[in-house]
């Protein structure tokens, strides 16, 4: 009796082996390979993280939860969709990876890190500048999704600038 | 380039692909044989990545071959 192999997954980075080396070993052609449609779901998701940062824009709280809601799906879809764009690069471990992708995983993270700074001074203006209508004193009331914007673009950033800075993949000759 | 090259300024040159023809293996067959993804070999083929030393070291053993014959920092010569 052959016992199966139990994927490992790694708390850390938030994937599993197995998912990651199914990525890595996918030879199916996909336009999430090349570049252009690559670029075009980090366009979309940068715009869709903005648009979460404005919700607090949105006089109405019920109308502001339920846009809260569909952008964090959304981003949320586009964040695991570029992961399997770069292949899982982004958050794959040392061990998964060789090593181009773990150079290229690096170089990522150095950009993004670097990027992180202007997100970081982006959401201090939003917070200076929306209106607060909190009589409370809570610094984060109506913030919630400013926060939520900043979480997922940490999360996201190193995807995105791989899935920006990748050149469009070559098929197997 | 990408930003994966390693050093822009200074390309390395490779006969990388042309010896793996020769021997008639596929990106595949050599990226298993040295540990790599078969897109590292693209890569490499295509001058858009640098190896390291036991990376080019481990491909010339594959390709049965001494490392100045794969890799150089100057062209290589035509028909070579």
């Amino acid at each position: 009796m052959t016992a199966k192999r139990r994927s490992k997954f790694f708390w850390f980075e938030g994937v599993t082996e197995a998912e990651v080396v199914r990525s890595l070993n996918d030879t199916r052609p996909s336009r999430l390979r090349q570049q252009g449609p690559r670029r075009v779901l980090v366009w979309a998701n940068a715009l869709v993280l903005l648009a979460m940062g404005l919700i607090a824009l949105v006089a109405q709280p019920k109308l502001q939860s339920y846009l809260e809601i569909a952008l964090l799906a959304v981003t949320l879809g586009l964040y695991l969709t570029l992961r399997k764009a770069v292949r899982h690069i982004s958050d794959a471990p040392n061990e998964l990876l060789d090593e181009r992708q773990i150079a290229a995983r690096d170089a990522a993270y150095t950009v993004a890190y670097r990027g992180l700074a202007f997100v970081v001074v982006a959401v201090f203006l939003l917070h200076i500048l929306l209106p607060s209508e909190s009589d409370t004193g809570d610094l984060l009331a109506g913030r919630g999704s400013l926060i939520l914007a900043f979480v997922m673009a940490a999360a996201a950033l190193p995807a995105m600038v791989l899935a920006w800075s990748l050149p469009s993949e070559q098929p197997e000759a | 380039m990408s930003i994966m090259s390693r050093q822009k300024e200074d390309p390395v040159f490779n006969r990388v692909e042309e010896l793996r023809l020769a021997k008639g293996l596929t990106r595949q067959q050599l990226a298993d044989a040295v540990g790599v993804h078969y897109q590292t070999v693209g890569y490499l083929e295509r001058g858009e990545y640098s190896p390291s030393l036991v990376l080019a070291l481990k491909i010339a053993a594959a390709l049965e071959a001494e490392v100045p014959e794969v890799f150089s920092i100057k062209p290589f010569k035509k028909g070579r």
